[in-house]
Order: structure tokens, then C-alpha cells, then sequence
């Protein structure tokens, strides 16, 4: 696939995801001028791009689409229920379109269908169209009568120069040229060539032709300039009616008028900051990032040999360099970030629909869209959460006269919410359904061996059971869950983005999911400590203080794992032990406080060495299972430093205390 | 000068450029065959015009053959078949 073809499906998801959060929108909140907008922008996008790749299937049908949709901007036409079910539809039905013209197959029979029977529902709607079902299957053109637009038909002057650099912003005029045709009937098209260099002077990527066309069409000038509104920067255009001669003279003197003057005017003219969004392949900012991984670890080497030197120059150089990488490293990791909310608007459809289907009423909220987290995470987490929504809707909340009996609203509500904690993301799936039923899973979890008959296991674990493979609860398989073959899976992808997972609940009053998502992948700021002969890493942001394991301390543990902190009980941890290091010969014992979620746990360590820009690299499989140690890094002097797992050490503190 | 591709694209064009400059420094007529050939964009036709000026500068007759149907919709939809002298048959 080529580059530009990969552009425009990238940005055809986009629209299609902005077409879809529209009309979700409005089935929730009202029909309101916004979201029409997004909604016609959105398919009048699809429609243009589409056309410059030829693909004319969808072109044709976005067109039909996007005629109805500009009679209902106008308030001519009113957008109804029944009227946004059938734009999902379109919405859905343009989506299969595209993938179809993208892999370059044919249009099926029953796509062909479809197609039809939309078009058919949408000219019905058209004011001004001959409201005919389609019969044509081979390839669909349909013209629909602007009633806003001259009913006459008129002749159009459009005079095109190519930008010397046309060419390689990878946009086809012939495609363009080919889609006036749709406007109207081209009478003459007249090349202009006259810069064409001959070939000694010749540049193959250069530009340097242009168009004179007339058409003939019952068409406004916005529709005309509208073809060429994704290359309107690449090409200077010139559009008016022939009939209108004055213009036309009026324009050539203006033009004499404006050469004399750009040159006097041009100097004093100062260039305005233009701000655009540029598309840039995420692999070039992986490798962004890998470079500058690469240049922090240097600076780190240099500082060590600063200060190994005591070059008091040279170490400011580094402690400046560093401050500046951090800058960079910075800026470049929020290219990565976006805002959860884009992602999480499609799953208002999805529960609108499953609920719908299992003939259940429910009121899905989303909180704290505006969340950022890094892209590739947002993408990755998408279906595991899909996989948990999905859940709560069919077996969390209860039928509306199953509600109703217990005293709850007949509709259920289900929640889904994202906010930062602590260096981590947080995700909560929340419903007020019945809540899971303890005795069933851990009945079904000793029946399949996965726990004993004897385990002393606590609400929680038991319900974090339904994370254990081929461990389903519901009666019957629905096409929906409950084939138990997701909820691993969803554990599994989750934990591959060194997240967390977990389910509490309540009888009778329901469940609640929480993910917990590191904010980014690839670099982290850290806190440096030894403990024995080995060094580690302790993501920074999970730090909450650290301090002395005085001997007060040590006498009031009474041999005990844990210390009063401020009255409160704060379980140890010695990584001395725990790692099986040996003995250091540290002046003071040091306690570092992490906190995870709602968990507190102190780290007893031998040395606190200070913040340090943690790169982080993947450890083999000779690590694999260690439990507590999620990756490496390499320190300034070259050697290994161990990264905390902080979430599965707290895992195996609680399950050593029990 | 046979053009032996099936597509003349941006793509293609850099090197066909330096084909038909060693081919037109021997002075000799230029036909530009295109069998073969189905498919081509701006950028190719637009060499293709400055191969026709350069070949008129120079009085040295200039032709396209082999033309193909698709080629030809190409150029009758960009206004180029009566430079070149393609029509339909």
C-alpha cells in the first residue's frame, strides 16, 4: 500500500469516527447545529479524498449522503430519529466502501444491495430529487438538484496554474479534473504549456502546466471551488460564469493593477505564522524517541565521567544538557499523547447497540475524555475495554422489570471514566447491575481447577478470579460474552502495556473494573537506589517520600515486617532479602514509601542515589519470570540498573503476608 | 523510443526523462511508443509535452503510438489528445 493510500485511510477513520461520535451525539443529546456540521464536514472529507484516489463508488454515495446533509444544515430538511439510525447506517456502509476500494476489490452483490437501498432512502428524503430506487448496479451516478443553488444552467470559466510543487504533494489533478465532469459537462479543456521547459531545462517533479476549462452546469462557484478544496494550496484557481464579461474584463485590468503592485507591496508584507496539523508516520516518532533514549543514556555516561573527574565545567555542561533533553524528550513524548475521549465516543454506539439488542435500557457516561495518554496505548486498549463494557451490558445490569422488582430504575447505568493517578492512567468501568455472584465463580473456579476447595481467598480475589482463562459464569453463551475466553485475554493485553487490572463489586449494587495504565512506554523519570550490589529503578512518580530506618523504628518492629508511619502501618519489603543480595555495608538502612492505587508499601533499600532519566529496555527471557522487574536501563557507567515492577512486588508482598 | 512499462507515473519519470535527452542529442525523428502502456499521470504527460517542444525547438518530427485505450480516456479527459493528434478510433 502505498503512502498517500495509507494517508487517506488513516483519515477516512478519522472522519468515519467523527461522523459516528456526531450522530451518537445527537441520539443522546438532541439534534443540535455542532454536531450537523461535524457530520457534513465529515462525509463532504470522505467525498473529496475519496475522488482524488478515483474511488467512485464512494464519492457517489457520500455525494447522495452529503446532499441530504447540506438540505438539513440549511433547515430545510429535519434531521429525525429515524434519520440518524439511517446515517449510522451510511456511516457504516461507507466505512465497508472504502476498505472494498482501498484493496482494490469489486463491489459485491450484496454490497451492491445495500448501496442501493440506501441511496434509495436517502433521495426519498432529498427534496428535489427524482426519488426512484436506483436500478443501475453497475457504477452509480446520481445528481441531486440544489434547491439553494441557480436552477439555470450557466457556462464557467475555471482557470487552473499548478504550483511548481503540485506533484509532490501526491494529490492527482486528473482525478480532480475527472470529478468537474460530476458538476456538469465539460465543453472544452484547454492545456496551458507554455512554461513547460523543453527537456535540457527540464525537472521531472516540477509543475508547470495548468488548465483553461468551461462548464456547463446548473452549479454555484462554493460547489466549483469545494472539488478543489484539498489542493487549494497547491494550485492558483480562477473561477467565474462567462457570462459575466465585465468581470472577466475587470479581472484582467485588476491583475495588471496587482502585478505593478505586489513588488512594492511584497517587501513591507510580513509573513504570518501559519499553524497546521501534520500527519507523520508514529514509527518516525518511535524512532524519535529511540534516539533520544540512546542520547540520554550518553549524557549520563559523560556526567558519571564528570564527575569521576570532578570537572566542575563539564558537569554543568551535562546538568544543562540534561535539563534540555529532558525538554525534548518532553515535547517529543506529547506528540505520542492524545485525549482518551476520541476513543472512548465510539463505545456510546457500541453499548447503545448491545443493549438494545438484549432489550435493555441503559444511560452510558463518559467522564475525564479529556485524559491524555500515549497513542499507541489508546489504540491497544480499546478492545479490552470494549471487552469489559460488553460485560457490564449483559451480565451486570439486570433487565428493566428484573430492576424494577429490586427497586433500582428500570434503566441501568454504566459508566466509563479515565483520570491520572500517580504516573499512571486510570480507566473505570462502572455499572449498578447485581454485581457478580461470588459463590458461582469460586463454585466454578474449584470445579475447574483453579483453585482448592480449602483457599482462603478474600470477595476480591474471588472476583478476580473471572480474570483466569476458560472461566465463564453466565448460563447461556451469548453472542456478545460469555464464551470466558475474554476476560484473560483482556487481562493478558492489558498487562502487555504494563497495566493492572482489577474487579470489585457489590451484591446488588455492581461492578466495578479499574485499569491502570503506565502514561507512556518508552521513557519514564526515575529514582535511582542499590541495595546489596545491584542497582534499581523506582518509577519516580509512585514515590512518596523516603526515609531513614532509624533505630527507633527497627526496636518498635519487634521483629516484624512492617513500621507505624505516622499511625498508619506501613508493610517492608527488603529487596536485600527478597532478590536474595548480599549483605551491603551501608551506613543507614532507608525506607522508600511507593504507593500504587490505593496500595502503600515501604522499600527497604541500601543506598538513595536522586532522580535519573530512566530509558527504558526490554529484559530477555532469562527474566521473564522474575516477579517485581518490568525492564532495564542503562546507567551512565555503564552498567545495569534493574526497573521496579512496583505493582507486582506490592502483589507478591500481599500474598507473602496472607 | 519504446516505453517499457506498464505505467508511466511520477514514479518513472526521472529515469524515462534521461532516456528520451540521450535519444533526442542523435537528432533523429521521435516516436514514442507506447505499447504496452496503461497507465500514466500528470506528471508523465507533462514530460511527454516538453519531449514535443523540445523535439519542435529542434525541427525534429515528433509522433506517439501504440496508444491505449486507457492512455487515450487520459488524455481526451485532460484536454491533451489534440496536442499529441490522439483521438478515438
Amino acid at each position: 500500500m502505498n503512502e498517500e493510500l495509507e494517508l487517506f485511510l488513516e483519515d477516512s477513520e478519522e472522519q468515519l469516527t467523527y461522523m459516528e461520535n456526531a450522530l451518537v451525539a445527537m441520539q443522546e443529546n438532541g439534534v443540535n447545529e455542532e454536531d450537523i456540521g461535524a457530520l457534513f464536514r465529515a462525509m463532504h472529507t470522505i467525498k473529496g479524498t475519496a475522488g482524488m484516489f478515483g474511488f467512485d463508488d464512494v464519492v457517489s454515495f457520500a455525494h447522495v449522503a452529503e446532499s441530504l446533509l447540506s438540505e438539513v444544515r440549511s433547515g430545510t430538511v429535519e434531521l429525525t430519529e429515524d434519520m440518524l439510525a439511517l446515517f449510522l447506517l451510511c456511516k457504516d456502509h461507507a466505512q465497508r466502501l472504502i476498505e472494498v476500494a482501498s484493496q482494490n476489490e469489486e463491489v459485491d452483490d450484496a454490497l451492491r444491495e445495500t448501496n442501493d437501498d440506501l441511496l434509495s432512502k436517502l433521495l426519498i428524503l432529498t427534496p428535489g430529487t427524482d426519488a426512484k430506487p436506483i436500478q443501475n448496479k453497475t457504477n452509480i451516478n446520481i445528481k441531486t438538484e440544489k434547491a439553494d443553488s441557480s436552477d439555470k444552467e450557466e457556462l464557467w470559466h475555471i482557470g487552473i496554474t499548478l504550483h511548481e510543487d503540485f506533484f509532490t504533494s501526491g494529490m492527482d489533478i486528473i482525478n480532480t479534473i475527472s470529478y468537474i465532469n460530476d458538476l456538469g459537462h465539460i465543453q472544452t479543456i484547454k492545456p496551458m504549456i507554455e512554461k513547460v521547459p523543453l527537456l535540457q531545462d527540464y525537472d521531472p517533479i516540477g509543475a508547470y502546466i495548468g488548465f483553461e476549462i468551461e462548464l456547463q452546469a446548473v452549479t454555484t462557484k462554493d460547489e466549483i471551488e469545494e472539488v478543489f478544496e484539498f489542493i487549494l494550496d497547491d494550485l492558483d484557481i480562477e473561477i467565474f460564469k462567462k457570462s459575466d464579461q465585465e468581470e472577466l474584463e475587470e479581472k484582467s485590468k485588476e491583475k495588471k493593477k496587482v502585478q505593478k503592485k505586489v513588488t512594492s507591496t511584497k517587501k513591507d508584507e510580513k509573513p504570518k505564522p501559519k499553524h497546521f496539523s501534520l500527519r507523520v508516520d508514529s514509527s518516525k516518532v518511535d524512532q524519535l524517541i529511540n534516539q533520544i533514549s540512546e542520547m540520554v543514556i550518553a549524557n549520563a555516561r559523560i556526567a558519571g565521567r564528570a564527575d569521576r573527574l570532578d570537572d566542575t565545567d563539564l558537569l554543568e555542561s551535562t546538568t544543562i544538557m540534561t535539563d534540555m533533553l529532558e525538554e525534548v524528550r518532553s515535547s517529543v513524548m506529547n506528540i505520542r499523547m492524545v485525549q482518551v475521549g476520541d476513543s472512548f465516543n465510539k463505545f456510546k454506539r457500541i453499548v447503545g447497540d448491545t443493549s438494545k439488542k438484549i432489550g435493555k435500557d441503559i444511560k452510558f457516561v463518559i467522564h475525564g475524555g479529556e485524559t491524555e495518554l500515549d497513542k499507541m496505548v489508546v489504540e491497544k486498549i480499546s478492545d479490552p475495554i470494549m471487552h469489559m463494557l460488553r460485560n457490564s451490558v449483559d451480565h451486570g445490569v439486570e433487565m428493566p422489570d428484573e430492576r424494577v422488582v429490586v427497586g433500582k430504575d428500570a434503566q441501568g447505568n454504566v459508566t466509563l471514566s479515565a483520570y491520572p493517578d500517580a504516573g499512571t492512567i486510570v480507566i473505570e468501568i462502572r455499572d449498578d447491575g447485581k454485581g457478580l455472584d461470588k459463590e458461582k465463580i469460586l463454585a466454578k473456579a474449584i470445579s475447574n481447577g483453579l483453585v482448592s476447595q480449602n483457599s482462603n481467598l478474600s470477595d476480591k480475589d474471588i472476583y478476580n478470579l473471572i480474570f483466569a482463562a476458560g472461566l465463564s459464569t453466565a448460563d447461556k453463551v451469548s453472542d456478545i460474552s460469555g464464551r470466558g475466553v475474554g476476560m484473560d485475554v483482556v487481562k493478558r493485553n492489558i498487562e502487555d502495556l504494563r497495566g493492572t487490572v482489577e474487579i470489585d463489586s457489590t451484591p446488588g449494587k455492581g461492578s466495578l473494573f479499574t485499569v491502570r495504565l503506565p502514561l507512556t512506554l518508552a521513557i519514564i523519570d526515575g529514582f535511582l537506589i542499590q541495595s546489596g550490589m545491584t542497582k534499581y529503578i523506582i518509577p519516580l512518580e509512585m514515590i512518596q517520600e523516603c526515609i531513614e530506618l532509624s533505630k527507633e523504628y527497627k526496636e518498635k518492629m519487634h521483629g516484624n515486617e512492617f513500621i507505624n508511619l505516622r499511625d498508619s502501618i506501613l508493610p517492608l519489603l527488603s529487596i536485600r532479602e527478597y532478590f536474595n543480595e548480599e549483605e551491603s555495608q551501608a551506613d543507614r538502612d532507608n525506607i522508600v514509601v511507593v504507593r500504587y492505587g490505593e496500595y502503600k508499601m515501604g522499600l527497604q533499600v541500601d543506598e538513595l542515589y536522586g532522580e535519573f532519566q530512566t530509558v527504558i529496555k526490554p529484559l530477555g527471557e532469562v527474566f521473564e519470570n522474575v516477579a517485581g522487574i518490568s525492564g532495564g536501563t542503562i546507567l551512565g557507567s555503564g552498567e545495569i540498573a534493574l526497573i521496579f515492577d512496583i505493582p507486582k512486588l506490592m502483589e507478591q508482598k500481599i500474598k507473602e503476608t496472607r | 523510443m519504446h516505453i517499457n512499462s506498464e505505467k508511466i507515473t511520477i514514479y518513472e519519470v526521472e529515469e524515462i526523462c534521461k532516456e528520451f535527452l540521450s535519444t533526442l542529442k542523435n537528432g533523429e525523428a521521435m516516436d514514442v511508443n507506447l505499447d504496452g502502456v496503461v497507465k500514466i499521470d500528470m506528471p508523465a504527460i507533462q514530460l511527454l509535452v516538453s519531449v514535443l517542444k523540445t523535439c519542435k525547438a529542434q525541427s525534429t518530427p515528433f509522433s506517439l503510438s501504440h496508444v491505449s485505450n486507457e492512455v487515450k480516456e487520459t488524455l481526451k479527459v485532460t484536454g491533451f489528445n489534440t496536442l499529441f493528434g490522439v483521438n478515438d478510433e
